[in-house]
């Protein structure tokens, strides 16, 4: 046995017999070494530094939580927990991976105006995309309204026009302002589309 | 790239922060302690301590309530951290005794706010 595999194995034993100070010993152990094993691991564009050091304090707060899970005959304590950090990991890049796809889909389908009509079941990714990229796509709180009509696939321009605060204006007025809201807002979606 | 790990005191100052969210740990309490807030600067300047002692402190578990392993386990979370025994029994009965407030019970919170310990049999040479 290594001498690190004996020394969290001790720290181990001190955690279940209720040791308060072990847990502090334990991350001061271990916390970097699984921080270094999840870097190595994945590709620094998707994971952060800020990303690996969370998901190795998850991994020690869960075995902290319910230390019993562990089983020495199984495993060292470090693999045991890098294998928890790990499995966090992949399910953290799996579900950024899934947004960005539907981010994508989303911005596929503005793309066409034709599947504009068939977007009613993205209004989360709507949602999403206003919290999460609204600084670089909206000017003011009216661009906001157009993408949701835009995206609930409303085509009637006397209601953009309502939403923006022209419902009076003439006909020709309102085609003008709502024309160019709607160009520059998907103009910046398929910017933003071509970055992700 | 692993090479660029941020540093082990860096790492560990964002561990501390996120037990301010998880009872179990003292940085719980001394989030309690400082009104939700959890500033490790802020903590190291009122306890004269430096930053790695609060660190230290916060990844500790609360110690446990019963009468004679209470001191015993402030005792050794003193060693470990290097702050006060007399200072983590403070923090500890105070947030107790604030949480009891909160829940209306003042038996508890007579008891809570007793902050005083024993000492041990031999206490430990760093206090």
């Amino acid at each position: 046995m290594t001498d690190r595999r004996a020394a969290l194995l001790e720290l181990h034993r001190r955690i279940l017999a209720g040791d308060p100070s072990a847990s502090s010993e334990l991350f001061s152990a271990i916390h970097r070494p699984i921080v270094r094993v999840l870097v190595r691991s994945h590709n620094h564009k998707l994971l952060s530094f800020d990303d690996a050091g969370d998901l190795a304090t998850d991994a020690l707060l869960d075995y902290l939580q319910h230390p019993t899970k562990f089983d020495p005959e199984r495993s060292s304590l470090f693999s045991y927990l890098c294998m928890l950090a790990k499995g966090d990991t992949l399910n953290l890049l799996q579900a950024r991976r899934r947004e960005r796809e539907k981010t994508l889909r989303l911005v596929e389908f503005l793309q066409d105006e034709r599947n504009i009509a068939e977007m009613d079941t993205c209004t989360l990714d709507a949602e999403t995309i206003i919290s999460r990229y609204g600084a670089e796509l909206f000017d003011d709180k009216y661009d906001v309204q157009v993408l949701r009509l835009m995206l609930a696939g409303e085509k009637d321009t006397d209601t953009y026009a309502s939403a923006i605060g022209l419902g009076s204006a003439t006909k020709a007025d309102k085609n003008t302002a709502v024309k160019q809201r709607r160009d520059r807002l998907e103009k910046r979606l398929r910017r933003l589309g071509a970055r992700l | 790239m692993s090479d660029r790990v941020p540093d082990k005191g860096t790492l560990l100052a964002a561990a501390a922060k996120r037990t301010a969210n998880d009872p179990m740990f003292m940085g719980f309490l001394l989030a309690s302690h400082r009104r939700g807030g959890f500033n490790l600067a802020d903590i190291a300047t009122e306890f004269g301590m430096n930053e790695a002692s609060i660190v230290a402190l916060a990844l500790c578990r609360c110690p446990r309530q019963s009468p004679e392993l209470f001191a015993k386990d402030v005792y050794a979370i003193a060693a470990h951290s290097g702050v006060s025994a007399e200072r983590i029994a403070a923090v500890v009965r105070r947030a107790d005794a604030l949480a009891a407030l909160r829940s209306g019970d003042s038996a508890q919170m007579m008891a809570a706010a007793q902050d005083e310990i024993d000492p041990p049999p031999t206490a430990p040479s760093k206090l």
